[in-house]
């Protein structure tokens, strides 16, 4: 029942509560005021009637007496008339039939009318003659009592009509402000965000749509909060954090876009800045002094692109960026060129860096091809550029597409055949200490490899592991790194326990594992000394296969870690699963971490996670004595990085 | 009647409220007898002289309940008519007014109406029955105006004694040959009515001298019970 309908019916049952009770006030007394006026009326006739008979009572002139009661009697208000006498003899009587009632039997009960008859005295000079009787006609009164009653009934049913018709219009009216609330609040769950500018005079009404009106303008302030946040994330998806270009995915769009999507023609110039000696440069100056350096090509770079254009400036990754100018010819790209050499040399100058190298690949072809294509162009003009020599570039078009690939793939290959086959690993080893305080206990040894080319050149480890991946070959490597540590520890005296990092090839094939256990059963003595990293998707992904491998080196003594953890930000059970000894969190959620708050949240959730199954956390990437007071207050247990040590060779 | 009600109907419905519950049975029967205090309280106001009178009155209801009727009759006769005749005009400055049996005793003076009523009262308070006294309208053919008298009848289609105002003895009607009998009421025959008409009740009823005899009736009524004569 709408709160409408209710209003009326409880008007409507006041309404008549108080109209039964005039009604039946009013009839009552009506009916006194009837009965009251019937005995006057026959008591007025009585006494007119005595008052006249007795002047024709001393002859005993009955025939007159007669002739006058019958005149009245005749007028047919009166029920019965008639004298008697004083020694009570009955001079004359006339009763009137009773006629059938005009009035229903119940109502006449009901309202009865009670009715004394009047009399008067008829006198005969001094003497008195008799007594004058006069009873009166009480069906009219009935009558009358009847259609009256009946009035005010049709008078209370009008009133109830007119009270149920104006009633549900001015509720109509008062109410109004509800539906329009209730419009308001459809509107607003299909995100419109109106408002009600007339305020209702009711005052809880009013209340109700000032209270709507705000919620509308809130709900609207959210969602524009909530927009801006989805536009920021969406900026950051494919924003690269630190220099603020566009990150290689976003790079990847829109060259995809251009390349395989487009159905206008462009010019399109791809360029690959690579860079060297960033990791020693990080090294010596730490991972800050790294990111200002980078995010000064940044702004060298962007310096290239056009306000409005679809040119695009990227970090393609570590140490390499990438730039997409479109409709430019070969001369003018070249001059784009030479200028990002000229400010990149300006720069070094500045900065007084002779360490950090670069080389620019670029690829100048018309849209059309592939991107892998367009990028492998300018991996091999890159290639070509470096064989130039440092700080050089190179334009490379359409027509050196074929070569370029044959070139890195067979090449690599090539690479990695020797390297495994010269064992041209050099070991290096990392300390991880523990954050107790006051004591400078190392919890164990991060093995860490280089590689060396046939100049015996290090090779850059952002090059080869993506490369050696993509080839198939990181196992391989792998199994150098842990021959060579079970040499080291077979013929030195160490106490340190070593973690070796193994990829996923270990988990996934069952051969790369049968081989590990194996050769480790030969040289169980070392067992004790060896921790197993694997990175944390491994667990995730492929719980089952890691728990065989990790359970059974666990039988032989080995420890077990998972580094990368809080990466995919997935879920912990692994935890439960899997016996571990340590979780390395990702760099990402160590940096910044005295100041960064969702950081701090973050490695918290993880620590608290961890130290309930006895897992033990630790840091990477810890530069300085604040970031490990605040690590050390999350209650993480130890970590690594430039403030405890550098690598060093083993 | 009939059509007045439907135009005072509205009226009444309104008044109806207020009035309800308001209109009650009146005492039937006639008390005369005042209380010491009241009677004290009268000398208060109105002298010692009229505290003798209202005394007097008082003693001749009281102290001759057991005479026999007739006895009664000459007794009051006598006690009222040496009252002043006055008219109401002069008395009370209406044209037309009858007094209560005590404000005729306090005043000292009435026209024929008021002895005529104060008699039939205090003589109802003696002990004789209503149903043998009427009030009765006379024209007085010695002074040819309208006179009230009060009659008793000792048996009811007799010749009655008339009391009248004019002369203490106490003559049959028939030996009246100066009074010529208009019409008689019974007294009680109004009072008793278990219904007695309430002030709204604007019925007219011919009367000898012309006046509305219920209403003054009624305005009587209330008087009395208003001096708790009732």
């Amino acid at each position: 029942m709408t709160l409408k309908k209710q209003l009326i019916l409880v008007t409507l049952i006041i309404f008549s509560l108080v109209f039964c009770g005039a009604f039946v006030i009013s009839v009552k007394n009506f009916q006194t005021y009837l009965s009251e006026q019937l005995d006057a009326e026959a008591q007025n006739t009585a006494s007119s009637l005595g008052a006249t008979l007795s002047q024709y009572t001393e002859n005993n002139d009955m025939a007159t007496i007669s002739a006058l009661l019958d005149s009245v009697f005749k007028s047919g208000n009166y029920q019965e008339i008639g004298i008697v006498a004083t020694d009570g003899k009955e001079l004359f009587n006339r009763e009137l039939e009773l006629p059938k009632p005009r009035v229903p039997g119940w109502f006449r009960d009901m309202a009865k009318l009670d009715v004394t008859p009047g009399n008067a005295l008829v006198m005969a000079g001094w003497k008195q003659f008799g007594e004058i009787y006069v009873v009166p006609h009480i069906d009219y009164a009935y009558k009358e009592l009847w259609d009256n009653t009946l009035e005010i009934f049709g008078l209370f049913v009008g009133c109830l009509l007119l009270t149920w018709l104006l009633g549900a219009i001015i509720l109509s009216y008062l109410l109004r402000p509800l539906q329009a609330v209730k419009q308001q609040a459809d509107s607003i769950s299909s995100r419109q965000f109106t408002r009600q500018d007339k305020l209702p005079v009711t005052k809880e009404l009013r209340s109700v749509v000032e209270a709507m009106n705000n919620m509308s303008m809130k709900v609207e302030e959210m969602f524009h909060e909530q927009a801006s946040v989805t536009d920021k994330l969406r900026e950051q998806i494919f924003k690269d954090p630190y220099t603020g270009l566009a990150n290689k995915k976003y790079f990847m769009r829109q060259l995809t876009q251009l390349t395989d999507a487009s159905e206008s023609s462009h010019l399109l110039s791809v360029f690959i800045l690579e860079f060297k000696g960033l990791d020693k440069f990080k090294a010596r100056l730490g991972y800050e002094a790294g990111d200002s350096y980078l995010t000064k090509v940044a702004k060298v770079l962007e310096s290239f692109i056009l306000p409005g254009s679809d040119d695009v400036a990227c970090r393609l990754g570590d140490d390499s960026f990438g730039l997409l100018v479109l409709d430019k010819n070969n001369t003018a790209i070249k001059g784009i060129a030479r200028n990002i050499q000229t400010k990149l040399n300006e720069l070094h100058g500045f900065l007084d860096l002779k360490t950090i190298t670069f080389n620019i690949g670029i690829a100048h072809m018309l849209s059309g091809e592939t991107s892998e294509k367009v990028l492998s162009v300018a991996d091999m003009a890159l290639r070509s550029a470096e064989s130039q020599g440092v700080n050089s570039w190179e334009i490379y078009t359409a027509e050196h597409l074929e070569l370029q690939q044959i070139h890195t793939a067979s090449q690599w290959r090539e690479i990695f055949a020797d390297i495994v086959n010269r064992q041209a690993v050099q070991l290096y080893k990392q300390p991880v200490h523990s954050f107790k305080n006051g004591s400078s206990e190392i919890m164990h040894q991060e093995i860490l490899m280089r590689l060396y080319d046939e100049q015996d050149k290090v090779m850059n480890a952002g090059l080869f592991i993506p490369m050696a991946e993509m080839l198939g070959v990181t196992f391989e490597l792998d199994k150098l790194v842990v021959m060579k540590t079970v040499e080291y520890l077979s013929e030195n005296q160490d106490d340190s326990q070593f973690a070796i990092n193994l990829s996923a090839d270990f988990i996934k094939s069952d051969t790369c594992g049968e081989w590990l256990i194996a050769y480790l059963q030969q040289n169980q003595q070392v067992c004790q000394s060896l921790v197993f990293e694997f990175i944390e998707s491994v667990a995730i992904t492929m719980p089952d296969d890691m728990k065989r491998l990790t359970t059974q080196l666990r039988q032989l003594g080995c420890g077990i870690g998972l580094d990368h953890v809080g990466r995919g930000f997935t879920s912990l059970k692994y935890l439960r699963q899997l016996q571990i000894d340590y979780l390395k969190i990702d760099a990402t959620y160590i940096r910044d971490i005295p100041n960064d708050r969702d950081n701090q949240f973050i490695v918290h959730l993880l620590t608290e996670a961890a130290h309930n199954f006895d897992i033990k956390v630790l840091a990477v990437s810890v530069e300085n004595e604040t970031e490990v007071t605040a690590l050390r207050d999350l209650h993480v247990n130890g970590g690594q990085g430039y403030y405890f040590g550098k690598p060093i060779k083993l | 009647m009939v059509t007045h009600t439907r135009m005072s109907f509205i009226k009444r419905c309104l008044l109806g409220f207020l009035l309800l519950g308001l209109t009650g049975t009146s005492a039937v029967a006639t008390n005369l007898i005042l209380s010491k205090d009241r009677i004290e309280a009268i000398g208060r106001e109105y002298g010692l002289k009229t505290e003798d009178r209202v005394r007097a009155w008082q003693g001749l209801i009281k102290n001759h309940q057991h005479e026999p009727e007739l006895v009664k009759l000459k007794l009051v006769n006598r006690f009222f008519n040496r009252i002043e005749y006055m008219h109401d005009q002069d008395l009370w400055g209406k044209r037309n007014y009858w007094a209560t049996p005590l404000e005729f005793i306090i005043r000292n003076g009435g026209d024929c109406e008021d002895y005529a009523l104060s008699k039939y009262f205090t003589l109802r308070a003696m002990g004789v029955s209503a149903n043998k006294m009427r009030i009765t309208f006379v024209k007085s053919l010695k002074m040819d105006r309208a006179h009230m008298v009060l009659s008793y009848y000792e048996t009811p289609s007799e010749d009655p004694f008339v009391l009248d105002n004019t002369t203490d003895m106490i003559f049959y009607g028939t030996e009246r040959p100066d009074l010529k009998p208009i019409y008689s009421f019974n007294g009680d025959g109004v009072w008793v009515t278990d219904k007695p008409l309430s002030a709204g009740s604007n019925t007219a009823m011919p009367a000898s001298n012309g006046d509305n005899r219920m209403l003054l009736w009624i305005d009587l009524k209330q008087r009395m019970m208003a001096q708790g004569l009732l």
